[in-house]
């Protein structure tokens, strides 16, 4: 196998997947459940992405927890995404020292 | 360009902000392993600049590394990738649909985990918010893995899972406030995180990408049954 040849196959394909529905998704829908069913998924992509996998980023699962319980805890006081980012990652760094 | 165009642009590449370091510290391991798989560094990082995508790179560079076939590469990017497909359909509905079809395809460029889950949030969509989102974000891709190959080391450990952790910090910043306001959002938050988790725990086969789009389908469409809301989200927030 050439390497470019697998990069550009797998730029198409990957921004094929990317583009379908961009191009093809133009209608605006009316459809109740449709509507209510794009109302919530993406909060359901976000929860599955997050939970459990957050317990396992980083190599120990007790500074992931405190991770997790300094991000809720901002997130619940509407601390903003890049505040929210950057004091759960110093949380954890820090909880690393200690642990 | 207008002038929101501009504005949402340069909202859309400072918020992708923590993306740019995470990305940074979390694609070193994807230039290392394309290293051990005998790609040269401009391979590496010329990957992840026409990619930006994790799980499908990972993939790949195994494919690469043990010989395997073009139909194997194919068939792993369109299983991994299968979410932005769900993703894109997402977004695509926020859009004006008078919107130019070259415009909706900036959006395509903004179709990674992270860059979805901040545009997700914009209501309504501009176009250029994912694109300004992915100029900020695919930079620290590319820089990382290309970094990666070339030091050969994984950044330090603790740097890279306390920047892996705020990626995740970023998402519950995003689901959180909504949940908060809304009880329907907030009962749909739980069941999705306690379905993501019994599918961990229960089915390990199921690989992260798949686990994604079916509980995506699952959850929303018991949501969409349970809890209609009327008005259109193309244009504003749902009212219920």
């Amino acid at each position: 196998m050439n390497v470019y040849v697998c990069i550009l196959l797998m730029s198409a394909v990957t921004y094929a997947i990317r583009i379908i529905p961009m191009v093809l998704l133009r209608k605006k829908i009316t459809n109740t459940f449709i509507v209510s069913f794009l109302h919530y998924a993406p909060y359901v992509t976000l929860s599955v992405m997050i939970f459990p996998a957050i317990l396992y980023c980083t190599s120990d699962i007790r500074t992931a927890a405190v991770g997790l319980a300094v991000s809720l805890v901002l997130s619940v006081c509407n601390a903003g995404l890049v505040g929210t980012a950057f004091v759960s990652c110093a949380a954890v760094y820090l909880a690393q020292l200690i642990f | 360009m207008t002038y929101t165009d501009r504005k949402e642009l340069g909202k859309g590449f400072r918020d992708a902000f923590p993306v740019f370091l995470g990305y940074f510290a979390v694609s070193f391991t994807v230039g290392i392993n394309a290293k051990n798989a005998g790609l040269t560094a401009f391979q590496a990082s010329f990957m992840s600049f026409m990619n930006t995508t994790s799980a499908g790179q990972v993939a790949a560079i195994e494919i690469i590394g043990s010989g395997g076939s073009y139909l194997e590469i194919l068939l792993s990017q369109i299983a991994i990738n299968l979410r932005y497909l769900l993703m894109g359909a997402i977004l695509s509905v926020r859009l004006d649909p008078d919107e130019k079809i070259w415009r909706r395809i900036l959006v395509s460029f903004g179709l990674t985990d992270e860059i979805f889950a901040l545009s997700s949030i914009q209501k309504p969509l501009n176009p250029w918010y994912p694109f300004g989102g992915w100029l900020m974000a695919m930079p620290g891709w590319t820089l990382g893995t290309l970094l990666g190959v070339l030091v050969n080391t994984v950044m330090p450990q603790n740097v890279t899972n306390a920047l892996s952790l705020s990626l995740y910090a970023m998402f519950m910043a995003i689901v959180i406030p909504p949940a908060k306001k809304d009880l329907k959002i907030a009962l749909t938050v739980v069941v999705s995180m306690a379905a993501s988790a019994a599918c961990y725990y229960f089915i390990p086969g199921l690989s992260a990408g798949m686990k994604v789009v079916i509980l995506t389908i699952g959850v929303s469409a018991l949501a969409a049954a349970f809890f209609p809301v009327r008005e259109a989200v193309t244009t504003g927030e749902a009212k219920a």
